[in-house]
């Protein structure tokens, strides 16, 4: 018993230090943050009721290359009393997905959805389609979910999609 | 006490006390497999087949955290929702996306995704594409692949400062189809030259497409055991064609469709099979 209580003695000063290290690079790192992105989370601030239009957020790597960007026609600010959380209603939304060139590789019209700020997901629950820039693909599905950040989705089944296939090149004759 | 000359030489008894490893027929018949000289044809399809499972396995884990961050985790085991694969259940899209002969229709379950990284599009749960006279299935998965969208040569300069601060942002797309990679239960159904059903069946299949992402001459491979082939109905007495049933039963197996017009053009291994042939009837001798 003594030896543990020696113990703790010597470790409970040690843990201290290490937390006052890691809080400076936490607050580093806050302070870094993305004049952007503190215009999003002040999104959340609106009172309940508030209808904000025509919104625009544009969505960047690492590298500073276009990830996503989505605009927003109309978002209604709303508390849901169940999560206790201030949730953003969007509608007539679209979303362009850029690959990593930085070209427009997909647009996605979705009627409806949540835009959820703090993970930077929109979940639509509504009709999504989707178009390839190209014009040889299109995607149909009754919802999806979309990381803006990543750029990834998901048109949630039963979906739908379309490819158009290039047709067999004659033969010019000599 | 030293202990450890006595455990050696208790050790000695047992060693000599144990059977000698036997050479069982089984494993002659490996050693034989191995060792014969084989001559395999060169099919381009095997190889990228192998390619495209191991890419496959690449890309599955950054859709698994995708799907954890996005509340989906349980997607991909989830039972199915009723399947779109069965042609009973109502198109969703009733009647909007058409087969028509320059596309190929995708129908999923469980839904599509995409990732900006990569120029791959994943199909989930119970898929069943359509196009050009044939019908591919299956239960799991459905990965397509493209090749990059090409650049024009201005594009391939590098981007002076005026270019990069212009707003407006090029048009990529997903680029030409390269290949599908299927896996549970595939099926593919489709038609012969002279118009006999064709079934083939298996747990993977790889569709290729041929050069620039064009249906004609795209290719579909199925290898390994439980493989399944029909061309015509080896039950039905009346065919009037000869018909055959054919399910692998080697790892070496492999069977390999071309697709020409709206028809399938079929070659298979030589060896690896039981075959059941159905010959049609033959008109009776005249006396």
């Amino acid at each position: 018993m003594k030896l543990l209580l020696l113990m703790l003695i010597f470790l409970l000063p040690s843990c201290q230090e290490e937390q006052k290290r890691v809080r400076p690079t936490i607050q580093k790192e806050a302070n870094t943050r993305d004049s952007n992105e503190e215009e999003k989370q002040s999104l959340l601030n609106v009172p309940a009721g508030a209808v904000i239009e025509d919104l625009v957020l544009p969505y960047y790597n690492d590298a500073q290359k276009k990830v996503s960007l989505l605009t927003i026609k109309e978002v209604t600010v709303a508390d849901d009393v169940r999560i206790d959380k201030t949730i953003l209603k969007g509608e007539n939304l679209k979303v362009w997905l850029f690959d990593e060139e930085g070209a427009i590789r997909s647009t996605t019209v979705i009627s409806s959805a949540d835009y959820l700020v703090n993970k930077d997901q929109l979940v639509a629950k509504s009709e999504v389609l989707m178009i390839g820039s190209d014009g040889k693909f299109a995607a149909k599905s009754k919802g999806g979910i979309f990381s803006l950040t990543t750029g990834q989705a998901i048109l949630l089944g039963p979906a739908t999609a379309q490819f158009k296939i290039p047709q067999k090149k004659d033969i010019e004759a000599p | 006490m030293k202990l450890q000359p006595l455990i050696l030489l208790a050790v000695i008894p047992i060693l000599f006390a144990a059977p000698p490893p036997r050479v069982t027929d089984k494993d002659l018949a490996r050693f034989e497999r191995l060792v014969t000289p084989k001559e395999r044809p060169d099919l381009g399809a095997i190889e990228s087949y192998e390619k495209a499972e191991a890419r496959n396995q690449a890309t599955a884990k950054r859709m698994v955290d995708f799907l954890n961050s996005a509340g989906q985790p349980t997607l991909i085991s989830q039972p199915d929702a009723p399947a779109p694969s069965q042609d009973d259940i109502e198109d969703p899209l009733e009647g909007l996306f058409e087969p028509a002969p320059d596309t190929l229709l995708i129908s999923c379950s469980k839904g599509i995704y995409l990732d900006g990284e990569s120029y791959e599009i994943d199909y989930l749960g119970k898929v069943k594409i359509q196009g050009k006279g044939l019908t591919l299935t299956c239960d799991k998965q459905l990965k397509a692949l493209f090749y990059p969208p090409e650049k024009e040569e201005a594009e391939k300069k590098v981007p002076t400062e005026e270019a990069k601060k212009d707003p407006l942002a090029k048009f990529g797309g997903f680029g030409e189809l390269k290949q599908f990679t299927a896996g549970g239960n595939v099926r593919v159904n489709g038609k012969t030259e002279d118009g006999q059903k064709v079934y083939m069946g298996g747990d993977n299949a790889l569709y290729e497409m041929s050069k620039g992402g064009e249906l004609e001459n795209s290719t579909i491979t199925f290898r390994g055991k439980k493989i399944g082939f029909m061309m015509g109905d080896v039950t039905d007495k009346s065919n009037k064609a000869t018909s055959y049933a054919m399910t692998s039963v080697s790892d070496d197996a492999w069977i390999k469709a071309v697709v020409r017009g709206q028809m399938l053009f079929v070659e298979w291994s030589p060896t690896g099979w039981l075959t059941k042939v159905g010959f049609p009837p033959q008109a009776p001798e005249k006396k």
